[in-house]
């Protein structure tokens, strides 16, 4: 077996040598390391979107049908009694918060047209969600 | 044997010789090897790489 380096002159080629291999080392340690990192945020980003894909998923729980997601079974009830332009007109209004002149454009109706509508559709359904409670369904 | 030999005959492509310069860089490789107090076994493989690959690139 060799023996290590007493400081021999000629032993100078191994110190040499030694030098050479411990600089190669570091650089392919380094190397190394880089490519661990770059392989860890890739481990994380893969994470990232599975749990985006969570979220979707739970987006897709949110977007379940409206009647789905009405707890009050009154109003409900309520929504059932309108007819298809009033509660149209009541839910743009009330969950997409569009004004009354774009509704009006796409059923062909003036904004006052509209807005007649709808409160019409208020008053509707204020109506029928008291007479229910007054039933207690 | 001196070192300059054993290089030489390393170079050659002796396995012996090839063997006997990975066992007495052993030490060194495995602390360089050593991620966050704990050895790594593929860094280590790269580094015995790296030491044929010296043995072959350096310069007598």
């Amino acid at each position: 077996m060799w023996q290590r380096n007493n400081g021999r002159a000629e032993e100078e080629l191994q110190i040499k040598f030694t030098g050479y291999l411990i600089q190669a080392i570091r650089r392919t340690q380094r190397d190394y390391l880089k490519a661990l990192y770059a392989y860890s945020n890739q481990e994380t980003l893969t994470d990232t979107i599975f749990a985006v894909s969570q979220t979707l998923e739970q987006e897709v729980m949110e977007r379940l049908p409206l009647w789905e997601k009405i707890e009050s079974s009154a109003l409900l009830y309520a929504l059932k009694q309108l007819d298809e332009r009033e509660r149209y007109v009541f839910l743009a209004r009330v969950l997409d918060k569009r004004p009354f002149d774009v509704i009006g454009v796409q059923l062909g109706l003036s904004y006052k047209g509209t807005a007649a509508v709808y409160y019409r559709a208020i008053r509707k359904l204020k109506k029928s969600i008291e007479g229910v409670n007054g039933y207690d369904i | 044997m001196t070192f300059e030999q054993m290089l030489r005959r390393a170079k050659a492509g002796d396995h012996e010789a090839i063997t006997s310069i990975l066992l007495m860089y052993r030490p060194l490789l495995l602390k360089y090897a050593v991620i966050n107090g704990r050895l790594d076994e593929d860094l280590y493989q790269e580094l015995c790489i790296t030491l044929m690959r010296a043995i072959d690139l350096f310069r007598i």
